[in-house]
């Protein structure tokens, strides 16, 4: 674009003596006078302070700026600072470019004044060659639907939709059973305070139902979900009922005539239920729900007795599944866990052995509201077990038959579980056969101590097998007292497996559906383990409870008022700004190859190759990475604020004068760049001969720039990014990675030595590492020899233009795709 | 020589969770609580030189029970090789049994100028392919029929057994006249350097010989030949498969058809077919293709096969008896004629304490399992043997 005459600003800094001490920065400013384009070339002791800043928007208005090159300290630091003070003085903040010698330059390198400047003024070159290029730019502003979506209706979903609603908030809180409630409705006491699970679950469960601002669509499942953050849509099948929600009082008149009897799962089997039946007796909505997977039939209708008994005649069987269709701006994803099934583990006999359990069992038996009434009694013959045992880490902590994690919760479950059988029964022997007792929360340690004081034994060791005695049907278990070095035997009433958690099944439709991913333990991953621990990667979806990990009810408590409040910061905002770094697709060069919407992990990409539509960018959901723009084949993306244009300018100006001295480094902004910081905050000193060209993501890094950069005489280039797995774009650097492997198969065609593309992942924390890659590349531009570079230049040239006529020629686009 | 830091890392040890479930299904130690799989690897873990040597390492059987209960399939028996190689390194003494004569013989076998005469047992209508690449490694059975003679261990039956069931099956083979022995028991009693010689010898045979494939009866040269070769080796390019593996699929396809046996059998797992090498229903299929054969499974069978306490020609003691008195139990208690096993140790150790005149002992008839599939074929009873 040059239809307006091109009037550069360059702000250089001296931050005191940071950069002055080892750079001289007037000579940097006299050298950025003279490059085409710049009009004024300013020196500034703080740019950054208020002096400074009021002298850039100063001379954008006495000399008529359009375009402000900064040459300070990192953009990581102070981009935003300039952005608005450029914005300010008049001028598109997207119009700035922003570049380091600081910690990039001249801290280090401290003692080669010469070479330091020298480098500097490259830098501030390069930067000025994408001043050139750069565009003004508007903020994508969305408006954001209020309201959220609440997916699964146990603690950590009921806590976020409260939190949500009582801020203000409209909700849609989806739970897949007929009641919401969760684990915790089933569970007797919890840890460590020994409350009663329902009767603190319970009045929240009412307030679910009695707020005015949360919908609950019980017994639903979400089956489509399109959109992004602000504005998603969702579709909800809410299955049918066969009862009127509203209508039914709960008699219960229905159960009591149906014939149909099946295992209750809420009872967790150990009593049954009709097909007509309510969960629980607290159950959220109050309504009766027919089973119709074993009702005798509807079609035609086989029984009807429910209907003749009910008085309220809100039995309807022929009710069908409902859609509905719900616009939310945020979701909180609050699923839940699953619960290993120790059936495998047949050393110790579960579904072999009746007395033997496992801790959700143990609870539903110990529950006053159980099927025993509290009483604990064991199933062989029902007698009080007077001689129990609990077995820890079942599931946990292997990788034979189970999962490698630890679950977290069992250690303070089953020290619960021991008091309350201690509560209920004084005199019973019990013993807790473990490897470690985690007992790291608040009053935990308390719980555990107070478990030891009423006499439980702890046996550390697990058992290697238990044996039943057929007659009496006791127990018979062989475990080594590891602390005693022993192997002792105990014969036991019962003996309670104490299960760790695990994903649900069902979380892999769930992810999909939401673009997001799991983790290698099949969890939800969070965005950032530390910092954002309750955001997904994609904007506007968020975590709540044990979807993400196993964890007891405070931390889901605690996620979920998290999730709440980071869903209220969009949800307040009614707009929501996104940074203008977005794919524009070039509808003209679009061959609707599918490419892009197959490497873009955000799912921001729609293309339908077989009805040929062009690709389409939804904005709002693009996170500006580049790799579509890098993969596309057919030049039919342009990155805002990042063009092929710019970078390539930016290569040119690098290689303009002396460049078998030059290494050209790509770093990603996140992780390698940042790494670079580092270096240069610990002041670790390397050779000057780096020439780096920031992209957001090393996915954007396109084949073209690097043959460019080695076609215009680079010894040696450096392509880094974030590790793989750590990546800020979810997984663009598998693509990056992909991409140098097809480049050096490409090099050694063409006789270049692969080794001259480097290709380094350096993490934001490695300041050492990335000093020791510069100092190890400059070694290796040293063996260049200017041979070589003269005889890359002629191939490459040969072979970009034998590349372009092929191109002409027809090419089949799906060739090429694959999936990461 | 070796790598103790590496071997140790390789086994996993250092993952253990100190949870003691080895210790409780080992065999071992239900016999011997001095024995303790667990505290074995801490002592050696946390060593300095002021704690004695482990006297205690010499007992593990290799039956891997602890490596199928471990959370972290810790490679237990590896650790114990690498410790009594590292412990003979250091100037410990091998108790070896029957006065040495098996380590003798191996040692022997090792050498470059053997000529053997091995094969005279061969039965003369045995076919044997010309310029074949698959041979039958026969093992050690020859030797072992003479050193057990008073045991009446007629290993070679089972030898003869898988021969000719091969040849029944039509599958095409060869024998090699001066095979060695594949060395397993040197390397499970730590004498590297033995076992490598014989590794190396063998190696040089079946290149002499173009081998490309290998059948074998044995267990113990199966796994050897297929996981420990290429593992000290660096890889041996030769196709290493059990006579199960070969039989299995052709009875189950009726390609091969066994004759009947009218009788009740067991099932003893030898441990390196099945825990080691997870070869677990190949032999039950060849069993359940002889019509009129009952099989019934012991208490402990499959993945949870006792041992029968075979020792590696070294260290064999009390401790030993006692579990092939449990086995024998156990084979007993199913009230079946005869006892099948896939393996000559086994068949040998069984017969051991069988013949040890201790009255307890159960005299279940023991056959390999090679030789009753052959009899079933109605090649007359003895004329196999």
């Amino acid at each position: 674009m040059a239809e307006e005459e091109l009037r550069i600003g360059v702000f250089v800094c001296d931050c005191g003596l940071n950069i002055a001490g080892s750079v001289d920065t007037e000579e940097v400013r006299l050298f950025a006078e003279e490059l085409p384009d710049v009009v004024v070339s300013v020196r500034n002791r703080y740019t950054c302070a208020d002096p400074g800043q009021e002298e850039i928007k100063r001379h954008i208005r006495e000399y008529n700026l359009n375009r402000v090159v900064v040459a300070s300290c990192t953009p990581l630091l102070h981009e935003s600072t300039f952005r608005n003070c450029v914005a300010e003085a008049g001028l598109n903040p997207y119009l700035l470019a922003m570049t380091s010698i600081r910690e990039q330059c001249s801290w280090v390198h401290l003692h080669d004044r010469e070479a330091a400047t020298k480098k500097a003024k490259d830098i501030v070159k390069i930067a000025v060659a994408r001043a050139r290029l750069l565009e003004a730019q508007k903020e994508m502003e969305i408006p954001v639907t209020n309201a959220a979506l609440v997916i699964g209706g146990g603690v950590a979903g009921i806590q976020a939709a409260l939190d949500l609603a009582d801020a203000g908030h409209q909700v849609y809180l989806v739970e897949k059973e007929p009641s919401i409630g969760g684990i915790m409705a089933q569970l007797d006491k919890t840890f460590p305070t020994m409350d009663c699970s329902i009767c603190v679950l319970g009045p929240k469960m009412m307030d679910v139902s009695r707020h005015p601002r949360i919908e609950l669509l019980a017994y639903s499942t979400v089956e489509e979900v399109s959109g992004y953050v602000g504005n998603f849509r969702v579709r909800v099948r809410r299955k049918a009922r066969y009862v009127e929600e509203d209508q039914c009082t709960g008699c219960g008149d229905c159960a009591k005539v149906c014939p149909v009897v099946l295992p209750d799962e809420f009872e967790q089997g150990f009593s049954s239920r009709k097909a007509a039946y309510i969960p629980l007796p607290q159950a959220v909505p109050p309504a009766y729900v027919i089973d119709m997977e074993h009702c005798l039939g509807n079609n035609p209708v086989a029984c009807s007795k429910c209907i003749d008994a009910c008085e309220k005649q809100c039995i309807d069987l022929n009710m069908q599944d409902k859609i509905v269709e719900l616009d939310v701006g945020t979701i909180i994803v609050a699923t839940g866990m699953g619960i290993y099934d120790p059936t495998p583990l047949d050393e110790y006999g579960y579904t072999r052995f009746e007395n033997v359990i496992t801790t959700m069992e143990f609870e539903r038996l110990i529950c006053g509201s159980g099927p025993t009434d509290g009483h604990l009694i064991r199933p062989s013959d029902r007698q009080t077990p007077k001689r129990i045992g609990f077995i820890q880490c079942v599931g946990s902590r292997t990788e034979n038959r189970g999962h490698p994690y630890c679950s977290n919760v069992c250690c303070m479950n089953t020290v619960k579980d021991s008091l309350l059988i201690k509560e209920h029964h004084p005199d019973t022997e019990i013993y807790v056969f473990y490897v470690d007792i985690r007992a790291f929360g608040k009053g935990f340690e308390d719980l555990f101590r107070r478990s030891k004081e009423e006499g439980v034994h702890y046996i550390r060791g697990l058992p290697g097998e238990i044996s039943e005695d057929p007659a009496t049907r006791n127990l018979r278990l062989k475990v080594e007292n590891t602390t005693a070095a022993r192997v002792e035997e105990y014969e036991l009433d019962m003996v309670i497996l104490s299960l760790g958690l695990e994903p649900r099944d069902d979380l892999k439709q769930l992810t999909n559906m939401l673009n997001i991913s799991q983790t290698s333990d099949g969890f939800a991953m969070e965005a950032h383990p530390k910092l954002r621990p309750v955001d997904a990667p994609t904007p506007g979806i968020f975590f709540a409870g044990c979807v993400e990990a196993p964890k007891d009810i405070k931390d889901s408590v605690t996620q979920a008022g998290a999730a709440a409040a980071r869903s209220a910061i969009i949800l307040n905002a009614g707009t929501i700004r996104s940074e203008a770094i977005k794919a524009v697709i070039d509808l003209d060069k679009c061959t609707y190859c599918g490419v892009c919407a197959r490497v873009c992990p955000y799912g921001a990409i729609k293309v339908d190759v077989k009805g040929k539509t062009v690709a389409q960018v939804v904005a709002a959901a693009c996170a500006g990475c580049g790799t579509c723009a890098a993969e596309c084949r057919f030049d039919a993306i342009t990155m805002q604020h990042f063009s092929d244009a710019q970078l390539l300018a930016q290569i040119d100006a690098a290689m303009e004068e002396e460049p078998e001295q030059k290494i050209i480094s790509f770093l990603c902004n996140w992780c390698s760049y940042a790494g670079g910081d580092l270096a240069g905050v610990s002041r670790l000193q390397y050779p000057p001969n780096n020439r780096f060209i920031r992209t957001m993501c090393s996915g954007r890094v396109d084949e073209k720039f690097i043959l460019h950069a080695f076609e215009k005489g680079a010894p040696l280039v450096l392509l880094s990014g974030c590790h793989i797995n750590d990546c800020h774009y979810i997984n663009a650097n598998h693509w990056t990675k992909r991409r140098a492997e097809k480049l050096w198969a490409r090099m050694e065609k063409l006789g270049i030595r692969p080794e001259r593309l480097q290709l380094q992942w350096v993490s934001a924390a490695e300041g050492p590492r990335f000093a020791q890659l510069m100092r190890e590349l400059e070694e290796m531009r040293q063996q260049v020899t200017p041979e070589e570079i003269e005889h890359t230049k002629k191939v490459l040239a040969e072979h970009r233009v034998s590349k372009a006529k092929a191109a002409k020629r027809e090419e089949t686009p799906e060739a090429e795709v694959e999936t990461v | 020589m070796f790598d103790m830091e590496r071997e140790i890392s390789d086994s996993k040890i250092r993952l253990c969770l100190d949870c003691g479930k080895c210790t409780v299904v080992c065999p071992v130690a239900q016999h011997d609580p001095e024995f303790n799989p667990r505290l074995i690897a801490q002592r050696r873990l946390t060593q300095n030189s002021s704690n004695p040597q482990d006297e205690t390492i010499w007992e593990c059987l290799s039956c891997y029970m602890c490596v199928e209960r471990c959370n972290y399939h810790v490679a237990f028996p590896e650790f114990i090789h690498s410790l009594r190689a590292e412990a003979l390194a250091e100037g410990a003494q091998l108790q070896c049994s029957h006065g040495g004569t098996l380590q003798a013989l191996m040692h022997l076998m090792a050498r470059e100028d053997l000529r053997q005469d091995r094969l005279s047992w061969l039965p003369q209508d045995i076919e044997l392919s010309e310029q074949c690449d698959t041979i039958f490694f026969v093992g050690c059975a020859p030797y072992f029929d003479i050193m057990f003679s008073d045991l009446e261990v007629n290993t070679l039956k089972g030898v003869k057994g898988a021969l000719r069931l091969l040849n029944r099956a039509q599958v095409p083979f060869t024998i090699l006249a001066n095979e060695r022995c594949c060395g397993r028991d040197l390397l499970l009693q730590g004498d590297r350097e033995g076992f490598l010689a014989l590794a190396r010898a063998n190696m040089e045979e079946f290149a002499r010989h173009g081998v490309k494939k290998i059948i074998t009866n044995c267990p113990e040269g199966y796994y050897t030949l297929k996981v420990d070769y290429p593992r000290m080796l660096g890889g041996t390019g030769i196709e290493v498969v059990h006579l199960t593996e070969v039989l299995a699929p052709l009875v189950q396809s009726g390609e091969l058809d066994l004759g009947e046996l009218k009788t009740r059998v067991t099932y003893h797992d030898p441990c390196t077919l099945g825990r080691c090498s997870r070869i677990f229903d190949e032999p039950r299929q060849i069993m359940a293709a002889v019509a009129g054969l009952e099989m019934v499974e012991m208490e402990q069978s499959r993945e949870k096969a006792l041992c029968c306490g075979a020792s590696p020609w070294a260290h064999c003691g009390a401790v030993n008896r006692q579990i092939q008195e449990q086995r024998l139990a156990q084979a007993e208690a199913t009230g079946a004629d005869i006892l099948v096993t896939a393996c000559p140790k086994c068949l040998i150790h069984l017969r051991c304490a069988q013949k040890s005149g201790d009255g307890r002992i159960a005299q279940v008839e023991i056959q390999d399992l090679a030789y009753l599939a052959a009899r079933s074929l109605d090649l007359g009873g003895e004329s196999v043997g």
